[in-house]
């Protein structure tokens, strides 16, 4: 077993490269036979207002291929209200790229990727500096998938054109009467919750997100504004382990 | 008054049979109703009218299940299939590769993508040829020799930079089932008792199987423990190797709930003039945690005053964006302001590292 921990001692004298020096004192004395060798401290960071931290995934990307530099994001769009996301990024066109599907498809030269952001508890971004943990709340966090939308598009005029076609040639021949019920009441049948969502989605529209890339000035400014710890004070608790267990029980039964 | 209804207003069947009665009657073909016995065949004869099935070929696994997908169900014609034709099966999602009723040879080349640069694909396996040391990949497969498409199903060790555009797919482990052959073995080892009773024998087997059990527990707590520990060196090694990283970033999971801090004077519950957006919780900021490093290497966090577990989360293999969002207000901007409005992107997350409460 004390075979794997040959990488500790690299461990130790990494914390005390901190400006405030880590305190050695072992209080726990339930834990004598295995004691705390050395702390690293863990800082909370607040965001600057009106900004919001998200993860954004790619399930489709491998990690190792980073959206940056000469490949960087186009474009990002936001539904404000439905929280969609859509994001053109580049293409490679040089490998695995059908020049015909492209063409039929009206010339594809990015991939409009989409996903929504979804709310986060508890998730936090660190960034680790001079031996300490810089924590930052993250508020959402949305996967992005290929959406596509140029097939769709594409089926949509096919059934425009065919809709017209057959209006030219029988217009009068039949005739749909529809009828409707409607009731005052609120009882009336409601779209189902997806396609509510799906509604709400579709009938907002859009506000360009500009991306700023991480080499950019902005982007090193804003991360260093938000994790920079300017507040390291120690902040006290007095809940001990039984409070704490209550706490979670509350919240448990709450929910 | 019912013998007074005309004949008229009965049912059709009613009023056509009272005709019908006596001209049955006196027809030659009246009688009883006579149910046809037919004789059974005796084997021979129903072997000689069978039709004839060709013998089916045994030897290729995936048409058997492509037919078994056929045949699904109690038609046994393949009735299934048949009740999809003119149905356009969309497929999407993570349920996507297939299921048993569509699971037909369409499915097959739906899943073979052609390529239109086959050129390129084929210098591809030059390469792979050259360095193949080692790797096992699906040489062993049917489409070796056709690379104009390539297989999503299947993996494919070609160098890690030119399948970079490949999907990325979840790492399969290959389980060696030690532990099976472990049980087989040492079943197989066990004497077998020739001259006892029933009840020796039993007892013998029984006593053999609580060893195994106690063993194969042992065992997995074992396993546990070197999973921790190897999790808990490989947080330490990537705090040590992303100090001062400033693009790369580590994700926490913190618990939703955590303990309560005395929340300084400094963090001003800001409840500015008019706009009355929801209350937000006052941010805690400072010192609120520490890692801590035992001597056997174990890792522990203590949050407050309380000792909280560390693991480590699955691995992605997915890349994975840190952006800061400025969605700026709905309210129009100020002359002097600028339009910050945007998405930068600070960096990238990589471990994922999970706190629990210690609950014992």
């Amino acid at each position: 077993m004390s075979k794997l921990f040959v990488s500790d001692d690299e461990d130790e004298p990494m914390t005390n490269t901190g400006s405030e020096s880590p305190t050695f004192i072992p209080q726990d004395h339930g834990e004598d036979e295995d004691p705390v060798v050395s702390e690293i401290p863990m800082i909370i960071t607040s965001k600057p207002a009106q900004t919001q931290l998200c993860a954004l995934q790619y399930p489709g990307r491998p990690s190792a291929r980073h959206y940056e530099n000469e490949s960087h994001v186009l474009s990002t769009r936001l539904k404000p209200s439905t929280d969609l996301l859509e994001a053109d990024v580049p293409i490679d066109t040089s490998k695995f790229f059908d020049v015909n599907k492209s063409d039929e498809w009206g010339g594809v030269n990015k991939q409009t990727l989409s996903g929504v952001l979804i709310g986060l508890e508890g998730y936090y971004a660190a960034n680790v500096q001079n031996g300490e943990i810089v924590l930052c709340q993250l508020d959402k966090v949305a996967q992005l998938r290929p959406s596509l939308n140029y097939i769709d598009k594409e089926i949509a005029t096919a059934r425009d054109l065919h809709r017209l076609e057959n209006n030219h040639s029988g217009r009068d021949t039949v005739q749909v009467v529809q009828m409707s019920v409607k009731s005052s009441n609120d009882n009336a049948p409601r779209l189902g919750e997806a396609l509510m969502a799906r509604k709400k989605v579709e009938d907002e529209s859009f506000t360009q997100l500009p991306w700023v890339d991480s080499s950019s000035e902005a982007s090193l400014a804003l991360k260093k504004e938000i994790f920079q710890a300017d507040n390291r004070n120690v902040l006290r608790s007095n809940t001990n382990e039984e409070d704490y267990i209550g706490l979670l029980v509350k919240d448990i039964s709450a929910n | 008054m019912s013998d007074k209804i005309p004949t008229s207003s009965r049912l059709d069947s009613l009023s056509r049979r009272a005709p019908a009665g006596p001209a049955s009657s006196s027809g030659p073909k009246a009688g009883k109703f006579k149910p046809k016995n037919i004789a059974r065949r005796t084997k021979e004869e129903r072997d000689a009218n069978a039709p004839a099935t060709a013998a089916e070929p045994t030897d290729k696994p995936h048409q058997r299940s492509m037919r078994g997908g056929l045949r699904g169900g109690r038609g046994g014609r393949g009735g299934a299939n048949r009740a999809l034709q003119g149905t356009h099966l969309v497929q999407a999602g993570p349920l996507a590769s297939g299921n048993v009723l569509s699971d037909t040879k369409q499915n097959f080349s739906r899943s073979t993508t052609r390529s239109p640069t086959p050129g390129f694909l084929s210098s591809l396996v030059k390469r792979e040829e050259g360095s193949r040391e080692g790797s096992v990949g699906p040489q062993d497969s049917d489409d070796e020799g056709d690379l104009s498409k390539i297989n999503m199903n299947q993996e494919y060790r070609f160098s890690k930079e030119e399948t970079e555009l490949f999907p990325v797919r979840a790492p399969r482990e290959h389980v060696t089932s030690e532990q099976d052959t472990l049980m087989n073995s040492s079943r197989s080892t066990t004497p077998e008792p020739d001259d006892g009773t029933l009840k020796n024998v039993l007892a013998t087997k029984d006593h053999q199987l609580h060893i195994n059990l106690d063993q194969l527990q042992v065992d997995e707590a074992a396993e546990d423990d070197a999973r921790l520990a190897q999790d808990h060196k490989d947080i330490a090694e990537a705090i040590t190797k992303l100090n001062n990283d400033p693009a790369s970033y580590l994700m926490f999971q913190l618990p939703r709930v955590l303990p309560e801090f005395e929340t300084t004077n400094e963090v001003k519950p800001e409840i500015s003039e008019e706009d009355n957006v929801e209350p937000v919780k006052p941010q805690l900021e400072g010192q609120i945690a520490t890692l801590r490093v035992h001597r056997s290497g174990k890792l522990s966090v203590k949050i407050g005053n309380v000792i909280m577990d560390v693991s480590k989360g699955s691995n992605t293999a997915f890349l994975q964006q840190l952006v800061c969002m400025k969605r700026g207000g709905d309210s129009q901007l100020g002359e002097n302001e600028i339009d910050e409005r945007g998405n930068y992107l600070l960096g990238h997350l990589q471990d994922k590292i999970v706190i629990t409460p210690k609950l014992a």
